[in-house]
């Protein structure tokens, strides 16, 4: 218990918990209300004239792909308030009066894991709350369909706190694994917003479904959330797990970073 | 709580930084850990506190590796060089990010800053800290609980002459209360006043240990020699076992008295061109102690 106050009030004493929360607020509001006001101007421009008929969802089917324009993306700030839980603690060497305190590294490593879940559900809240408040803002003010009664859209954004929840525990495994911050950091944005992404089109151009693709962390984010920019994109959308396949296997990430990190980072000598 | 280094060995790849080191810290006393940079002072302190795992040997605390201990912090307090914090956390932060360990409130950590000086700075970031102020806050950490054991290392680093003899009356005062205290140093004149006991080590190896006091009687006398020829004249002292150190073209030499090298080095047929007695200070025979294990090696 001692162990799980120390590790709470290290977060709440240095700044990047709320940064990072911050972040995600600013990002959200600027993509959703962006994308609800552009479909106003497209409704009242039509087509702008290309000849071409633009599948776009219609009604609440739209505001969901609106609120889920952030969601899709922003599951990586949580990531890196979890790695940051760790990470800072290597880069000032407050490792070492951590341990002094805790010895039995293991309950460091528990206790951080479960303080991160509060701190990782705050950005999930601040993301629906953005999303509600600036996408279904504009939404109402350019007399769209808003879509907030019905129990869809509700579902949608207990699933996006559930994951964004979740994708806290996955950045303190990978805090753990990987020690060095600016490599924990630089391979979570790497890969979620990089390589994933270009992996996931493959099938556009090949015009085949490659089954491990649906396992990719991004692609069970989007599982977890069930509405996915990428569906919207895809011609053929391709398969996507169930939702609780999906949160196992997010949580499946986390306990594997976890371990790894626990019999890796946490037994070596601290000098 | 007695402190027990036994025969601790610490590799680092083919390198030993700390070599089959054995010894005591009793309670109720002051023991300077000296050595040179990189003698392994540092590393023995880690391993003592389970950061690092030693390749042989362990520490033990009244029979107890600290992991052992249940809440060390409340028993064993510990300040290490790199004495590390959060660059944007305020100093009262820190404490009270450490004070669940040893069920310390909000008032203990004000008090404990108040009492290493850091109480007008308790809100600023220890980003803005000295050398010093660190120094201060890793102490105040270690006083959180109630120690019967203080590790410190390097205690001095920073502190100006005013804070090294606040230092010192605080180290005499934990020890008249039966707390057994360590601190390491690289000068031995840094601590002097300070210690009861002295432990020096070089290359991992312990050179001496002692009370201070036994220290000081090897002072006493020491020899400035200068032979003709050096190299003669070292052999000598290793095969009479006379501790010594190159000092220009001569040799401070402990132990004998400059009658008996007189009349040794007549005997051996060893020209001098000089030959006097000398008073030496303590800092010469600790220096001579180590430059003699390292040159051994």
């Amino acid at each position: 218990m001692s162990t799980l106050i120390s590790e709470f009030r290290k977060i709440i004493s240095t700044k990047f918990w709320w940064v990072l929360t911050l972040i995600v607020a600013g990002y959200v509001a600027m993509t959703d209300s962006i994308l609800a006001f552009a479909a106003s101007m497209a409704e009242t421009m039509g087509d702008m004239g290309t000849g071409q008929e633009v599948m776009m969802p219609q009604g609440e089917e739209f505001a969901l792909f609106v609120y889920s324009s952030g969601a899709s993306l922003c599951y990586v700030f949580p990531a890196i308030l979890g790695a940051l839980i760790v990470n800072s603690e290597f880069r000032y060497q407050t490792i070492t009066p951590t341990f002094l305190a805790q010895p039995r590294r293991g309950r460091v490593l528990i206790a951080k894991l479960i303080v991160a879940l509060p701190f990782a559900a705050l950005t999930g809240v601040v993301l629906v709350a953005t999303s509600i408040a600036a996408g279904g803002g504009v939404l109402a003010l350019t007399d769209q369909i808003t879509g907030l009664e019905e129990p869809k859209v509700w579902e949608f954004f207990l699933r996006v706190v559930a994951a964004m929840t979740i994708w806290g525990l996955v950045g303190v495994g990978l805090g753990a694994l990987i020690k060095n911050q600016i490599a924990a950091i630089v391979g979570l944005l790497g890969f979620t917003q990089f390589l994933e992404p270009i992996l996931r089109l493959i099938p556009l151009f090949t015009g085949e479904d490659y089954q491990f693709l649906q396992y990719l962390p991004g692609a069970v984010n989007d599982a977890i959330s069930g509405v996915s920019m990428y569906s919207v994109m895809m011609p053929s959308p391709s398969e996507t797990l169930s939702l609780p396949i999906a949160l196992a296997v997010l949580a499946g990430y986390a306990l594997a970073f976890t371990i790894g990190g626990y019999f890796t980072t946490f037994r070596r000598d601290i000098s | 709580m007695r402190v027990e280094i036994n025969h601790l060995t610490k590799r680092f790849g083919s390198v030993k930084a700390v070599d089959d080191l054995s010894f005591t810290v009793e309670p109720g006393k002051v023991t300077g850990f000296l050595g040179p940079n990189g003698a392994g002072k540092t590393t023995t302190l880690r391993a003592a506190l389970d950061l690092i795992k030693p390749t042989a040997g362990n520490v033990t605390f009244d029979g107890k590796r600290y992991r052992e201990i249940g809440k060390p912090m409340k028993q064993i307090g510990a300040a290490l060089e790199a004495s590390s914090f959060h660059p944007g956390r305020k100093a009262i932060d820190h404490l009270r990010m450490l004070a669940p360990a040893v069920g310390a409130k909000q008032a203990q950590c004000l008090k404990v800053l108040e009492f290493v000086g850091l109480a007008d700075a308790a809100k600023k970031p220890v980003g803005q800290f000295s050398l010093g102020m660190r120094g201060r806050l890793g102490l105040a950490a270690t006083l959180l609980g109630e120690p019967k054991v203080l590790l410190l290392d390097e205690p001095n680093n920073g502190l100006d002459p005013e804070g090294i003899a606040w230092m010192r009356s605080l180290l005499r005062e934990m020890a008249s209360k039966g707390c057994a205290v360590l601190i390491s140093s690289h000068m031995l004149s840094e601590v002097q006043l300070a210690v009861d006991d002295v432990v020096i080590i070089a290359k991992g190896k312990l050179v001496h240990a002692s009370p201070l006091s036994e220290l000081a009687d090897m002072a006493g006398e020491q020899t400035f020699v200068v032979p003709a020829y050096g190299e003669g004249f070292e052999t000598l002292c290793r095969t009479r076992g006379w501790n010594f150190h190159r000092r220009g073209y001569g040799f401070e030499v402990v132990g004998p008295s400059a009658q008996e090298i007189g009349h040794v080095c007549y005997v051996e047929y060893l020209e001098l061109h000089q030959l006097s007695s000398q008073s030496q200070t303590l800092e010469s025979v600790f220096f001579a102690m180590t430059e003699n294990q390292e040159a051994a090696s």
